[in-house]
């Protein structure tokens, strides 16, 4: 039984050159999904498309934070590529910034990649003739948006606001037969993560461990399992769940 | 930028007062200058002077002036 239904389903990624937003990309294929993947980077986005499975994927190298170029390239997906089933924003700064750092400039970009191109995607895609019917939308957020993290008020707060308006959206479009939710992972095994473990090992003088919080107590995350509760939001298989923040974090929110 | 422009930037973000630092002020005796200190360093560099510090940068510098000679502006 074919329980995900994603053939030849048409979804948009951003942030596909690495990480979560690669493997959302590859199992999509390797289901028979057709993925049109944004990033800034532009080696790692034809990495991944030598990693997908089957023809008929694109990639686009775009700078997010640019947010009125972004209508333009969307419509012109849509019109080489067809219309989209399903939309994942992966792409997102995160960037450790203590309180004493804080500059309106340096606010204003972890905003403007991390949420204000997810509002304006949505915005653009949720016209008519952009999305066929059923469209599911999966933001991903962050555990910090719910648990406090020192240096991580700017994240933190760019992954709320994904939380808060996908909520109110959910309503909004919920009559266009539109889903929206978001997941939350906690740590998960990627270059990025692996990258500030170091570096914080370096700066506590302490040896590094890619170790997750204690809280997390069924491990450390791979992309795959993060990838994994994005394709089920995407699929039909969730059609009655919508406005939905999905915790993948190992057991972190229950303690 | 001159020196003492640099040293007040940095004497900024350790929240010390003007003139607390020199070029060879040892890091060791700046006590606020700790882990949280360091995240700081890291952002300040990278968006003033485009310096990408690494874990083993940081844990080379001994003074002061270790941090003036790559802030070139």
């Amino acid at each position: 039984m074919d329980f995900l239904r994603m053939k030849d389903r048409h979804i948009l990624i951003t942030g596909g050159a690495a990480g979560i937003g690669r493997q959302t990309a590859i199992t999509l294929s390797e289901l028979g999904a057709k993925v049109a993947v944004l990033d800034l980077q532009e080696e790692g986005l034809k990495e991944t498309l030598s990693m997908l499975q089957d023809e008929g994927h694109s990639i686009h190298t775009v700078d997010l934070s640019d947010i009125d170029a972004l209508e333009g390239l969307i419509v012109s997906i849509v019109k080489e590529t067809g219309a989209f089933d399903g939309f994942v924003h992966c792409a997102g700064i995160v960037k450790n910034l203590p309180i004493i750092n804080y500059k309106y400039e340096r606010l204003h970009k972890i905003m403007l990649v991390n949420f204000y191109s997810y509002f304006e995607i949505i915005r653009v895609l949720s016209k008519k003739g952009r999305f066929n019917e059923g469209m599911s939308i999966v933001g991903i957020s962050s555990v910090a948006a719910t648990q406090g993290a020192a240096a991580q008020a700017a994240y933190a707060a760019s992954k709320a606001a994904m939380n808060g308006a996908m909520r109110c959206l959910a309503k909004e479009l919920g009559e266009k037969g539109i889903r929206l939710n978001t997941v939350l992972p906690a740590a998960t095994e990627t270059a990025m993560y692996t990258e500030y473990m170091a570096l914080k090992a370096q700066m506590k003088d302490t040896e590094m461990k890619i170790a997750p919080n204690p809280r997390q107590y069924l491990g450390m995350n791979a992309p795959a399992d993060v990838a994994n509760a994005i394709i089920f939001l995407l699929s039909p298989a969730s059609r009655k769940i919508t406005g939905v923040q999905l915790p993948v974090d190992g057991g972190y929110a229950s303690c | 930028m001159t020196e003492r422009e640099k040293l007040a930037l940095l004497e900024d973000m350790l929240e010390l007062d003007e003139g607390d630092l020199t070029a060879e002020t040892a890091l060791d005796d700046v006590d606020e200058y700790d882990s949280m200190a360091k995240l700081s360093l890291i952002v300040l560099m990278e968006d003033e002077f485009g310096v990408k510090l690494t874990g083993d940068m940081i844990k080379g510098f001994e003074t002061v002036g270790d941090i003036l000679n790559l802030m070139e502006k």
